[in-house]
């Protein structure tokens, strides 16, 4: 059944393709594959499922293109679900800077997408670990390391302007 | 500069990408209008359709044009109905000359399509009439599909005799331009 808010699905949808290709042109094709999928099989409209076939959608193409995805992280490391709560830092204001655009750019797509089914959709390790197929600790990893390397990246950026 | 919680800014970030308005009107169309043919069912479909192609070819031979183009107008309903999946996604024609190389001929927009305002989709191969030719799909400013045919006029069809054709609930238009023949497959209203 299509559920009433289909315009907000569409836009998560959109957001979260976006997400995982950083690009307008890919997300576009990202999401209309994923729905036209959902409609030949008679899916759910619901979210978690449109953001699972967004994403086999995603890594089909890049498989069709040889290029590797979602390269192994380190093994779990339960440690890290502690140190989040540091890594929501004051940051001048890199998003008007445009700063934090090209940023997210050089992350690699696997980062981009916990950083933004963590910040953005609000999902737990746990949740993201479900929809993803890893360990919730390897996902706390995950988003550690990409808060740090989003951090380093914006402080160079800032110092060569 | 002002300073941010960093969540927020990549929150801030993200909610300014949205989907074009054309394209969010064009995925709800698809959801409105439903589902498309399961792969199985595009598979019996697709072999139904290559049994009908060479039944249709053996019994062309010696037929009038007028039921060369009615055969060749059923051919383009089944191909619209279809559905099958595109293989090149693209925003202009011109993006297809240089992508589809198999063809024997470089496809072209019809003057027609930039008259009725359609945009482009995409496209795939397709044989119609045992030819090869290329399926070419756009929609309308309401998201509405059609499928256009274009093809070298060999064989039989070269005899192609211009005008529309009503099956399935669908209209057929041929005509030929530009050294082509044209074959388009929209709804009746």
């Amino acid at each position: 059944m299509v559920p009433d808010d289909i315009d907000g699905l569409l836009e998560a949808g959109y957001r979260y393709a976006f997400a995982l290709a950083h690009d307008a042109s890919d997300a576009e094709d990202l999401l209309q594959d994923a729905v036209v999928s959902i409609l030949a099989a008679g899916g759910a409209w619901e979210r978690p499922y449109l953001f699972v076939t967004i994403r086999n959608r995603f890594i089909d193409r890049r498989r069709r293109n040889r290029k590797i995805l979602f390269l192994a992280l380190d093994t779990d490391d339960e440690r890290h679900e502690v140190d989040l709560a540091d890594q929501n830092w004051e940051a001048p204001d890199v998003f008007s800077a445009d700063l934090l655009q090209e940023a997210l750019g050089a992350l690699r797509s696997v980062e981009r997408e916990a950083l933004f089914l963590s910040i953005v959709e609000g999902y737990t390790a746990e949740e993201i670990a479900r929809m993803t197929g890893r360990s919730r600790g390897t996902i706390l990893s995950i988003l550690y390391r990409t808060k740090a390397k989003l951090r380093k990246l914006l402080e160079k950026r800032r110092e060569v302007l | 500069m002002e300073s941010r919680k960093i969540d927020d800014q990549i929150r801030s970030y993200y909610a300014q990408q949205r989907p074009p308005a054309e394209i969010s009107a064009r995925i709800k169309q698809m959801i409105r209008v439903g589902a498309p043919p399961s792969r199985r069912r595009v598979l019996y479909g697709t072999i139904a359709a290559a049994i009908a192609v060479v039944v249709a070819a053996t019994l062309w031979w010696g037929q009038t044009p007028q039921a060369i183009s009615a055969a060749v107008a059923r051919q383009a309903a089944i191909g619209h109905n279809e559905k099958a999946e595109l293989e090149f996604r693209v925003r202009q024609c011109a993006e297809l000359q240089s992508r589809m190389k198999s063809l024997d001929f470089t496809p072209v927009e019809p003057a027609m399509m930039q008259e009725m305002h359609m945009h482009i989709v995409g496209a795939r191969y397709a044989t119609l009439a045992g030819e090869i030719a290329a399926q070419i799909v756009y929609v309308d400013e309401h998201g509405v599909p059609c499928t256009l045919y274009e093809v070298r006029p060999a064989e039989k069809l070269s005899r192609i005799v211009s005008g529309d054709h009503q099956v399935d609930g669908l209209r057929i238009s041929m005509w030929k331009e530009k050294g082509l023949v044209m074959v388009l497959a929209r709804a009746a209203s």
